[in-house]
Order: C-alpha cells, then sequence, then structure tokens
C-alpha cells in the first residue's frame, strides 16, 4: 500500500491576464499514495479547489506537471484523459454542478451513460441513492432539492462508477450532522473496504482528522503535512 | 457511450426549447416544403410532355421552311421570286419556292424522303347534312401518332382519305359520342385558286385526346393531304409555291444541319415540344432557386438555434466533458440534434407537399380551366423525396457543424464556471 497513484510537481497556476493575473497556485508538490484519504485544508482563496481541479484532470497547469501511475498527464492524448476521468476518477464539486434539467438518477447515472454501461444502469443508482437517504427522490428534477440533498447527488455521481481516487470539494460544506455523519462514513467505507483513494478539501477539522494525512495550502503555497502519513 | 444513450441525450437536447426547436423545424419545413413541390410540378409536367412528344411521334420527320422576313432580327431583304406572285395568304412569311425546294432536293441522302405540300386552302368540314365548321388543318406529319379517345391512328398506307378529329368536333359534327363517331364519313370543303370549293370525303378513323402539345385540331393521312393539295391547286398555272416541306430521314440532325446551311428553317417534333420543356425547365430552375434560398436561410436558422443552445449548455457541457465524455461525443451529440430537427422538418415537409399537391394539384387545373387528360400537375415519386429528405438532413447537419465543433474544444473547468 505504499504505491504513488498521482506525483503533483511544483504545479504553478494563474488566472486572469495582464494586471488582472493572479497567481492560485506558486508551486505545488505532493505524492498520492494508493488507499490513502488525504485533507486538503486551508483558508478560503488560498488555492484548494485549483490543486484539486489540477490533479482531477479537469484543468492543465501553467507550470510543473502531474504523473498519474508514473505517467505524466501532460502526455495523455485527450481520449485518454477522457476515460481516466470517467474510469478512475470522481469528482464532488464545490458547486455539486448538477444538470437542472435532468432528474436525480439520470444525473447520478451519467458516468455510466458516457462510460457506455449498460446493464443494471437503474440498481446501482437507487442503491447508491438509497445510502445516502435520496432514493425517494430519484425521479425528480435537481432544480426542487435543498443545497444538502444536491451535494449528496453530487456524492452518489461521484462515486457511482467506483473510481479508483475520488475528489471531494467540501463533500459536507452543506450538511448537517446528521447527513455530513452519512457522508463521511460512506466515504471513508469505501477508502477502507474498496480501496479508494481519498483526496478531500474540507473546513471541518473532524473530517480533516478522520483522514490519514493532512496538508495545509496558503496563499498557493503547500504549509505543512500531518497526520499518520505525514512521513510520506 | 451507446448509441441509443446518445440519441436519446440528443434528441432530448434538441428539444429542451421546445419554441426555439420548432421554430427551427418550421423554417426547415419551408424550405423542403418547396423543394418538393417543385420536383412534383416538375415530375408532372415534365412526364406530361414525354408522353405529348411520343404521341407527336414522327420522330424522323424534319419540318422545313424558308427563314421568315419577319422573325425576329432577321434584317434581311428576300429576292424576288416571280413564282411567289400567287402566293397571295403568305406575304411576307416564309414561304418556299420551286428552286427552294430543288436545293432541297440537292441535299437530300439517298434514303430521305421529300413530302412537299403546297399551300391548301380548306374551308369547312361537315357530316352529311350536318351544319359546316371552318376547317382548320394540322397538317399531315408521316408516321403521326396522337392520343385517341377512340378509334385507330390514321393509315398512310390506306388510299382513302382519313381524318383524326379532336374530341371537342364531335357534338357538333353532329354524333352522339367518340367511339359513335368512328367510321363516319365527313366532308371538307377546299378553296381551289380558281375559287371553285370542291368536297374531299374522308373517313373518321380516330377522335384525338385533348393535347396541350402537337396540336388540338384535325390530322390527316397521306391521301387526305393529297387531295387537299390537289384541289387547292385547281387552276393555278402550274407555278407552285409551299408553306413548308417535311423530310423524312434517318439522320435528322445531318438534315437540320443541311437546311440551316442553306438558309432554310429546319424544326423536328422534338426540337418543337423541346421548346416549352425549356420554358418549364426554366421555370422550375427559379422555382428551385428560391427553394435553395429558404433552405439556405433554414440553415442559418440551425447555426443559430445550436449555438444558443450551447452556450446555454456550457455548462452541460462542461460537466460532461469532466465526467469523461470525449469530444468527438459532443461533437456527434449536437451535429445529432441538427439530423433529427433536418428529419423531422424534411418529412413534415416531404408529408404537407405530397398532401398539398395531390389535393389541391387537380384543384388547380380545374381553376385554371387547364382540362388537359393525362396531366396530373404534382407527380411525386418515392426517389426524389427521398433524396429532397437526406439533402436537406444534410443541410441541416452541415450547418451544425460550426456550434458542434465549438461545443467540442469546450475545456471541462473553463464550461463550468461560465455564467449563466
Ligand atoms: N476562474 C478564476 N478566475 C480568476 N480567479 C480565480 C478563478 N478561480 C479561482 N480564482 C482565484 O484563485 C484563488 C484560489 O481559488 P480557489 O477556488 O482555489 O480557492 P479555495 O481555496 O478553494 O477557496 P474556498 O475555500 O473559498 O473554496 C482565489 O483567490 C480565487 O479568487
Ligand atoms: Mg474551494
Amino acid at each position: 500500500m505504499t504505491e504513488t497513484v498521482l506525483s503533483v510537481r511544483d504545479i504553478q497556476k494563474s488566472y486572469g491576464s495582464g494586471s488582472g493575473r493572479f497567481r492560485a497556485l506558486k508551486g505545488v508538490s505532493l505524492n498520492l499514495v494508493e488507499g490513502e484519504s488525504l485533507a486538503i485544508v486551508g483558508k478560503s482563496g488560498s488555492g484548494k479547489s485549483t490543486l484539486l481541479h489540477l490533479m482531477g484532470l479537469l484543468d492543465i497547469p501553467d507550470e510543473g506537471e502531474i504523473l498519474y501511475r508514473g505517467k505524466s498527464l501532460s502526455a495523455l492524448t485527450s481520449r485518454a484523459a477522457d476515460t481516466l476521468r470517467n474510469q478512475e476518477f470522481g469528482f464532488v464539486f464545490q458547486s455539486f454542478h448538477l444538470d437542472p434539467h435532468s432528474t436525480v438518477a439520470e444525473n447520478v447515472s451519467m458516468p455510466l451513460v458516457i462510460g457506455g454501461v449498460k446493464k443494471d444502469r437503474r440498481r446501482r443508482v437507487i442503491e447508491v441513492l438509497d445510502r445516502l437517504g435520496l432514493a425517494d427522490r430519484a425521479d425528480e428534477r435537481t432544480s426542487v432539492l435543498s443545497g444538502g440533498q444536491k451535494q449528496r447527488v453530487a456524492i452518489a455521481r461521484a462515486v457511482i462508477a467506483k473510481p479508483r481516487i475520488l475528489f471531494a470539494d467540501e463533500p459536507t460544506g452543506a450538511l448537517d450532522s446528521t447527513n455530513g455523519e452519512t457522508v463521511s462514513q460512506l466515504l471513508f467505507d469505501l477508502n477502507k473496504q474498496e480501496g479508494i483513494t481519498l483526496v478531500m478539501v474540507t473546513h471541518s477539522p473532524e473530517l480533516a482528522s478522520t483522514c490519514v494525512r493532512q496538508v495545509v495550502i496558503s496563499d498557493g503555497l503547500l504549509l505543512s503535512t500531518s497526520g499518520e502519513g505525514a512521513a510520506r | 457511450m451507446r448509441t441509443i444513450d446518445l440519441l436519446q441525450f440528443s434528441l432530448k437536447s434538441a428539444f429542451r426549447r421546445r419554441g426555439r426547436a420548432i421554430l427551427s423545424i418550421v423554417a426547415i419545413v419551408i424550405g423542403a416544403f418547396t423543394f418538393t413541390i417543385t420536383s412534383g410540378l416538375g415530375n408532372g409536367i415534365n412526364s406530361y410532355i414525354d408522353a405529348q412528344t411520343s404521341a407527336i411521334g414522327a420522330e424522323n420527320t424534319v419540318s422545313v421552311t424558308a427563314t421568315s422576313s419577319m422573325a425576329l432580327l432577321s434584317e434581311r431583304f428576300e429576292k424576288y421570286d416571280p413564282d411567289l406572285v400567287s402566293a397571295v395568304a403568305g406575304t411576307g412569311a416564309g414561304i418556299l419556292s420551286q428552286s427552294d425546294i430543288n436545293t432541297i432536293k440537292s441535299t437530300l441522302a439517298s434514303g430521305d424522303r421529300l413530302i412537299t405540300s403546297v399551300q391548301t386552302n380548306p374551308q369547312y368540314i361537315h357530316a352529311p347534312n350536318g351544319e359546316k365548321y371552318r376547317f382548320i388543318y394540322n397538317g399531315f406529319w408521316p408516321g403521326k401518332k396522337v392520343n385517341l379517345v377512340a378509334g385507330t391512328q390514321l393509315d398512310d398506307k390506306n388510299s382513302a382519305a382519313q381524318l383524326v378529329v379532336p374530341a371537342y368536333a364531335v357534338k357538333p359534327l353532329g354524333f352522339a359520342d367518340a367511339t359513335s363517331a368512328i367510321g363516319q364519313t365527313v366532308f371538307v370543303g377546299v378553296l381551289g385558286v380558281d375559287g371553285q370549293v370542291r368536297d374531299i370525303e374522308a373517313e373518321i378513323v380516330g377522335v384525338q385526346q385533348r393535347a396541350l402539345i402537337g396540336g388540338n385540331l384535325p390530322f390527316g393521312n397521306e391521301a387526305f393531304d393529297a387531295l387537299l393539295q390537289d384541289y387547292s391547286g385547281k387552276g393555278a398555272g402550274g407555278a407552285k409555291w409551299y408553306p413548308y416541306v417535311l423530310v423524312v430521314t434517318d439522320d435528322v440532325e445531318r438534315v437540320v444541319n443541311d437546311m440551316r446551311d442553306k438558309g432554310l428553317s429546319a424544326a423536328t417534333a422534338a426540337q418543337m415540344v423541346g421548346d416549352s420543356r425549356t420554358i418549364v425547365t426554366g421555370i422550375l430552375l427559379v422555382l428551385n432557386l428560391l427553394a435553395a434560398i429558404a433552405i439556405a436561410a433554414a440553415m442559418f436558422g440551425i447555426v443559430n438555434t445550436l449555438l444558443m443552445s450551447i452556450q446555454e449548455r456550457t455548462r452541460q457541457l462542461g460537466l460532461f466533458r469532466a465526467l469523461g465524455m470525449p469530444r468527438r461525443t459532443v461533437f456527434t451529440s449536437i451535429a445529432l440534434e441538427a439530423v433529427v430537427l433536418g428529419l423531422i422538418g424534411s418529412l413534415i415537409a416531404v408529408a404537407l407537399a405530397v398532401g398539398v399537391g395531390l389535393l389541391l394539384g387537380p384543384l388547380a387545373l380545374e381553376a385554371a380551366a387547364l382540362d388537359l387528360p393525362g396531366l396530373a400537375l404534382f407527380q411525386f415519386d418515392a426517389g426524389s423525396l427521398t433524396v429532397i429528405v437526406i439533402g436537406v438532413t444534410l443541410a441541416a447537419t452541415a450547418a451544425a457543424v460550426i456550434p458542434a465543433v465549438r461545443a467540442a474544444r469546450l475545456l471541462p473547468m473553463d464550461a463550468l464556471r461560465e455564467e449563466l
């Protein structure tokens, strides 16, 4: 359990251009070990989401590189990157990004549809929704859901295709303590039972401390690493 | 992504904004409808012309006339020919003299046959004891076939004079119907140069269906024509002049060219019909151009609809890309939306046009008082309808290329960040 799945090497990322240019990440390096759970913490605007997007192949770093199982992501073809995002990665967005025109079940099954899965889609969707207490809302449009419900749908969508790495941007940010508990239970079950590598951004010290390792980001730089996995 | 899922997704996307999708479809319907109607009209009229052309028959006959000094922009003096003194009726018109006939004869090949007809002066036609009607002759065309409602074609080998009369002549001549007119004897009065009128006794062998092209007047067989010429020339001093001559030949083209080289006018039956076909083709071309403009406008409508649609769905498309949908699938799904719109639009248009054409075609002919048996104003065939549906759908798909490329180029995070 010490194989490095994802290796981030001195990545930099800026937004905007000219005088409006903002350096969100100023050179961050870290290794993600197969099966571990990593919490990224830090003040608002410090660059946590930016880092997560880059790691999840949703954005391209300006400088530095990211390796997945030893292979540089920048060398991947567009098609290979798509397959990676669809089959190996799961992503929970900070602002959920559900399709408001589709039902809960349609949103959750999207990765399966895109991946060309045909068998058991509905059953798998209901199973996950059931775990998150939303099975009875399966056929409603997501636009009628509350913030917390949307967040749980987003999590269901991220885990439905059984990814190898799950990136979650504040997965319990919109949830009350009961639902927050359910969600973190689900995430760590997947982590422990199925060996899914977990990377989460969180403001909750409790949730962060459940992870084997915590990194702190401040002003686009990695400040410190702590936790049992810190030695790595 | 499985094809069925992609199709379902595109269908859903196409109708996400129902109003806009319907407007795009309406634009496509207008263009495709025009195309279908035009093609139906073209088929209908051309197949009618085809039928009429074969009715004219006489495919190896060339009609030769002198080039008329009254022809448009002719600008030439015609030499005075003393033989034409007696050509009272034809002053100025292109009349052939005996020397012209000799010229024509000199160009003919061995197999060619020259049929001369002098100016004839038929006056009237009547059944025995019946009322007299003015007789306007359609002429003699060797090998001529007409569309008959009753009777048989003219027989040029028969030495008895024969006539085919138009359907409208049956009642005035005193016959109950076309069938009972067959075999009846009628008389045609012919004015000679000597001022006397002599009757030709002729048998009605056929009654002609009403025709748009090729003449709606009585035709005679060779024997009838000979009598007509003979009686008309009675009393003339021997000088002959001819309104036209016919050349029957195996090489129509050579004869036409030879005649033109000699400064004469030559026309084949097919050429005479060809004129009307050219006009029809011209009109259809204009209509097709209008249809093409309508389709072009519809294509811009589709470009606009799809650009707006992907603009609105930027975040959705970004999400699909984030969840691993390949660029090619994004492209295909947008193109499929256009296919859906184009297919629905063109199918509606074709159904509508066929319905309207079949329903209104006969009504339009009736309103225009065009009672032409055998003419269906609109005629649709599965082949051209299929071509229209496929063509319009392809045009719609072509219109989708720019929006689809733009959608496929979206980067996941850029698209997701889009504020809408
Ligand atoms: N698309 C963008 N354009 C310009 N600036 C951006 C953009 N996205 C992020 N930023 C800036 O980059 C910095 C880091 O943003 P990021 O979203 O990574 O912060 P964060 O650590 O996730 O904050 P939070 O805890 O509030 O979610 C912020 O200052 C933000 O203003
Ligand atoms: Mg954030």
